[in-house]
């Protein structure tokens, strides 16, 4: 969504070029540093399970079964493959949109007096996604598209009730946190979950949300948010693994709630400030250096 | 809310192993049926779902 409502102007191939390469500077480098620390933590210290890991569920113990080589981590770099950290999936998805970006950014501003081109394109992006459920980047294109046509509307929703979009958000968001369990309807959950962050964005958008959205700590929030995606499942993963594997939980007899409870404060506590250092010394002089870029 | 999911994922909850794909009327313990809840409202899902593709 974030790219979504990249409101830049794509007129001429210099912008397309320009655009692609800030986009890439705003992603590439926070996920190279990531996958650093993961390859050397491998590389230094060997994930062998033991008879102690019997607590962890078979996701847990699918991750990291092997050390890395060079032609593995070399994919991972590129995004070919996620399997360094696998969260990083939504990053391939974000490139490959981010090379159609141009095209669909055109499409979308292509105004008519009626509509139906972008309601018959839309149709068909949604119907593509339904074909192909298997694909993870294909459904997101007809999401991303919507929230393209986002800028269009937005000017209109901030004359709406404001009431009006609390009761949308009523009715959408239980209805999108039910869908999650509807597998055989899973393109229906990605309709839902795109019309609920659509709302959400919307009603953010109102006039009279303004003070949420400029307050300090949201704006933290949002700026360490790919820091802190990027940092916690390797954060996660190798806690939960030393947790494991050093047998306190088997000893100790603590239960599994409690545990999961204190490796969520412990993982999302440090992927939080490993987030905030990413976004300062990582991401924000890489984006500073996209903007310079852009603006010779 | 990710972060959040991965961390209920990340272990066994009274021996059920695949708690997302666990109908929530298949579940018995308390602690597997809070955590059941506590999934589906954090959303993980389609995360989940993508690891398993």
């Amino acid at each position: 969504m974030g790219l979504s409502l990249d409101r830049n102007k794509i007129s001429h191939w210099r912008s397309v070029w320009v655009f692609w390469l800030q986009r890439g500077l705003r992603i590439y480098p926070a996920h190279l540093v990531v996958m650093t620390a993961i390859v050397s933590t491998l590389f230094f210290f060997r994930m062998t399970p033991n008879e102690s890991m019997t607590l962890g569920s078979s996701w847990f113990l699918r991750c990291y079964r092997t050390a890395p080589d060079l032609w593995n981590t070399c994919q991972n770099a590129l995004l070919v493959s996620t399997n360094l950290n696998h969260i990083t999936w939504t990053l391939r998805v974000e490139a490959i949109i981010a090379l159609m970006f141009p095209l669909l950014h055109c499409l979308s501003r292509w105004h008519t007096r009626t509509p139906w081109h972008q309601i018959c394109l839309l149709s068909v992006l949604f119907m593509v996604g339904f074909a192909n459920p298997h694909s993870v980047w294909i459904p997101r294109i007809y999401e991303f598209y919507l929230g393209l046509l986002l800028p269009k509307f937005l000017p209109q929703w901030q004359r709406l009730n404001k009431r009006n979009l609390r009761w949308a958000l009523a009715i959408v968001l239980p209805l999108t946190l039910s869908a999650s369990e509807w597998s055989p309807w899973i393109r229906l959950n990605d309709l839902l979950l795109t019309m609920a962050a659509i709302l959400i964005l919307g009603y953010g958008m109102h006039r009279d949300s303004a003070p949420f959205w400029d307050a300090a700590l949201t704006r933290k929030l949002g700026s360490i948010s790919y820091g802190f995606y990027l940092w916690h499942f390797p954060v996660l993963w190798f806690s939960c693994f030393a947790l494991l594997h050093s047998g306190i939980l088997n000893i100790s007899g603590i239960k599994t709630p409690v545990v999961t409870l204190l490796l969520a404060i412990w993982s999302i506590s440090l992927a939080g400030l490993l987030g905030g250092l990413s976004y300062s010394f990582i991401e924000r002089p890489f984006i500073e250096l996209g903007r310079r870029i852009a603006r010779q | 809310m990710v972060a959040i999911s991965h961390c209920l994922i990340a272990l066994k909850f009274s021996g059920i192993d695949h708690l997302w794909e666990t109908p929530i009327w298949e579940i018995s313990p308390l602690d597997a049926w809070v955590a059941k809840i506590l999934f589906l409202l954090f959303n993980g899902k389609l995360a989940v779902t993508l690891f398993l593709s």
